[in-house]
């Protein structure tokens, strides 16, 4: 291979690196009497060898008319994992009803496990997609 | 030797009026982005309380019993060695709380002097017609009040700062004193400064 080429090569492998990958998502269908139906969207595939979506548990809340739902992560790989995740709430017709959608940093050390819980915004919640992506370097500007 | 001072002088004047331009760079950024441009106390800690203490709230017995409780936030004070307003806080939370419609808030803490005086004007300046003149006493009492703390620890050595921000928040049930439900929320941020630069 030439120096060229090589350099070439370089600089795709380093693009490619530096480049914003989709997150990967949890869709989950569920209300308080539990889960109806639960899909992985893998997008990431480095950060899918890391992390993976473990057990999905749903705990009506009071009367009935809420709930709260957690969702295992773990870190299969052998080294910490930095990432970032959030919860993203919606009704039966598919409107987001979330109110709070930002992002939120988390850690999982090698082969450690942990439950990330929310909290249905509303009695008319349907349904959520949990998301997990790479730490995103600040600057980010738009959506 | 002169083509070279002729690109030097190029350059020269290149690096002059990029002097000059003196317009900063402004982009928008996505306020749902993780935020670490510095230790400080930033956006991203201020929606990771907001979220914990939310779901902690909804998930709670004091919000899941059907009846729709009335709250007012006392205050939440701010123990850290940097200016934080834990006003900002606190708004995030009423206005995610009050979206789930499971609770309502009371703006006498706030607004109480603003509620007065418009009373007093609608019952009593003759101006406003008394078929719509809303009369003192109708006010609906809160039930709850929320209190709490935010408190910071911060260690540096060398080029490395370590903070860590604690955020407490209690519920107290008026009518018994007793606190009903706590919560809080630890972040630890930590900063290497660069080697060259400030």
């Amino acid at each position: 291979m030439t120096r060229g080429k090589r350099v070439l090569w370089l600089a795709v492998l380093l693009l490619a690196a530096c480049a914003g990958t989709a997150p990967n998502v949890l869709y989950v269908q569920a209300g308080p009497g539990g889960l109806s139906s639960k899909q992985v969207e893998i997008n990431d595939k480095w950060l899918a060898r890391t992390l993976s979506f473990g057990e999905v548990t749903v705990r009506p809340l009071g009367l009935g008319s809420s709930m709260e739902v957690q969702v295992a992560v773990q870190n299969t790989g052998s080294r910490n994992a930095y990432f970032e995740y959030r919860f993203l709430w919606y009704d039966a017709a598919g409107s987001e009803t979330s109110t709070i959608t930002n992002w939120i940093p988390a850690y999982l050390g090698s082969g450690e496990s942990r439950g990330f819980k929310s909290t249905a915004p509303g009695p008319d919640a349907a349904g959520f997609r949990f998301m997990v992506r790479k730490q995103q370097a600040v600057t980010h500007t738009g959506s | 030797m002169k083509r070279i001072t002729g690109s030097l002088l190029v350059l020269m004047a290149v690096f002059f009026f990029a002097g000059c331009a003196s317009a900063p760079q402004v982009s928008y950024g996505n306020p749902e982005q993780v935020e670490t441009v510095t230790s400080d106390f930033g956006s991203t800690d201020l929606q990771m309380i907001a979220e914990k203490m939310v779901n902690s709230l909804l998930a709670s017995p004091v919000l899941s019993s059907g009846a729709r409780p009335v709250f007012y936030v006392h205050r939440v004070r701010n123990m850290t060695d940097e200016h934080i307003d834990t006003r900002s806080i606190t708004d995030k939370m009423r206005v995610t709380l009050l979206k789930s419609g499971r609770v309502r808030f009371s703006a006498v803490g706030e607004v109480n002097d603003e509620i007065l005086k418009q009373l007093e004007y609608q019952s009593r300046s003759g101006v406003v017609d008394p078929a719509t003149a809303r009369s003192a006493g109708s006010q609906v009492g809160a039930d709850y009040f929320m209190f709490g703390e935010i408190s910071s620890i911060r260690k540096a050595a060398g080029r490395v700062e370590d903070v860590y921000f604690k955020f407490t928040l209690n519920l107290v049930n008026i009518k018994t004193g007793l606190i009903e439900w706590a919560d809080e929320k630890e972040i630890r941020k930590e900063a290497k400064r660069p080697l060259m630069g400030s």
